[in-house]
């Protein structure tokens, strides 16, 4: 008789889709065939950031990190999360929330390790920023020449001066922009 | 070419099929090649499809004959699954996975989409030892390797406590 053990793995990522990530990771601990078939649900999209004194450790990040493909970001992560290095990166979100305020790491992540996730990260094809910091002239030309397959700009957050003319080259790259809440400096020169 | 005009299949065992051209379009793979070398009256080989799973694929194809939001209708995750397709799947399990099997062959996203969602209905709220009760599955993990799928991936995560 054909047993579940017999379907491909693709078909376990359909079944996958359709479970909560509690329940994968009930599917992972059943057996070996289960661990590799349904693991990578488990890690193609995540979303990092500390909820009630948790979150996802940096080692447990660095042992799944080939299997992230979409990362979300929280304003609260130190500098650590940001040496990690995702080979398969497609798209990264970064957002804030107002509990963050409250814990001593927020926005503490120094400009200089953004641009160097930015440099170890050259598959991103989406970026959606949303923290209030803005990022320096470095990330954007990290950005404008390394990350190839950029389409997708979505920024709310601040361009600083000596930053425009990078971010106006990646803008012009991009397919899909949209620049809602972006605070650019006085006297920009809008073209 | 008429919408009316039949098609013959063959199943693993060599079994034929009469089916109307409409019913075996739901089939993309069997649409496709239909309309790549058209229809030479000779029968399609189904070799890996068996008599009575194609018989029960035909069944849902029947089924589902008029509807109008076929390629759309289980595309949302959350929706109810119908009583008629429900009652459906109450097959058993070799049966279940014979036909998700056939579906993803033949290339028929809903009814992929119907038994996948089915078995994730079996697999949902249990633990890992209801699972393998379920499915009959014995644990091949060794003490160290559970433990280390626990230390990956449990725990530190609130989406997994």
């Amino acid at each position: 008789m054909t047993t579940i053990l017999d379907l491909p793995d693709e078909i376990h990522l359909l079944v996958g889709k359709q479970l909560s990530p509690k329940v994968v990771y009930s599917c992972i601990r059943v057996c070996r065939a289960f661990y590799s078939a349904y693991i990578p649900c488990l890690w193609s999209n995540i979303h990092v950031r500390t909820y009630k004194g948790n979150i996802i450790s940096v080692n447990q990040l660095r042992a799944n990190a080939h299997r992230v493909e979409t990362i979300d970001y929280s304003s609260t992560l130190t500098d650590d999360y940001y040496t990690i290095v995702y080979p398969r990166l497609q798209a990264i979100r970064t957002s804030t929330y107002f509990g963050d305020k409250k814990d001593p790491n927020f926005m503490r992540v120094q400009r200089h390790q953004k641009a160097q996730f930015a440099r170890l990260h050259p598959t991103i094809r989406k970026l959606y920023y949303g923290q209030p910091d803005g990022l320096s002239k470095e990330f954007w030309e990290v950005v404008e020449t390394e990350w190839k397959e950029l389409e997708t700009l979505d920024m709310s957050s601040v361009v600083e001066e000596d930053a425009v003319d990078a971010f106006w080259r990646v803008c012009d790259r991009v397919h899909n922009l949209s620049l809602t809440g972006v605070e650019l400096p006085k006297d920009f020169p809008i073209l | 070419m008429s919408a009316h005009s039949q098609i013959l299949l063959t199943s693993s065992e060599g079994t034929e099929f009469i089916i109307d051209r409409d019913i075996a379009d739901k089939s993309m793979l069997l649409k496709c090649m239909l309309e790549d070398i058209g229809e030479i009256g000779q029968a399609v080989p189904l070799p890996n499809v068996s008599g009575p799973i194609l018989t029960k694929v035909i069944e849902y194809c029947t089924h589902h004959r008029d509807d109008p939001n076929f390629l759309s209708a289980n595309d949302d995750v959350a929706a109810e699954i119908d009583e008629w397709d429900l009652e459906y799947c109450k097959v058993d399990q070799g049966t279940l996975y014979e036909l998700i099997l056939a579906a993803n062959y033949l290339d028929i996203k809903p009814l992929m989409d119907l038994t996948c969602k089915t078995v994730a209905n079996m697999i949902k709220a249990k633990s890992p030892e209801e699972i393998r009760k379920t499915f009959n599955i014995t644990n091949d993990f060794t003490p160290e390797e559970e433990d280390q799928v626990r230390r990956e991936n449990g725990k530190g995560s609130r989406r997994l406590s």
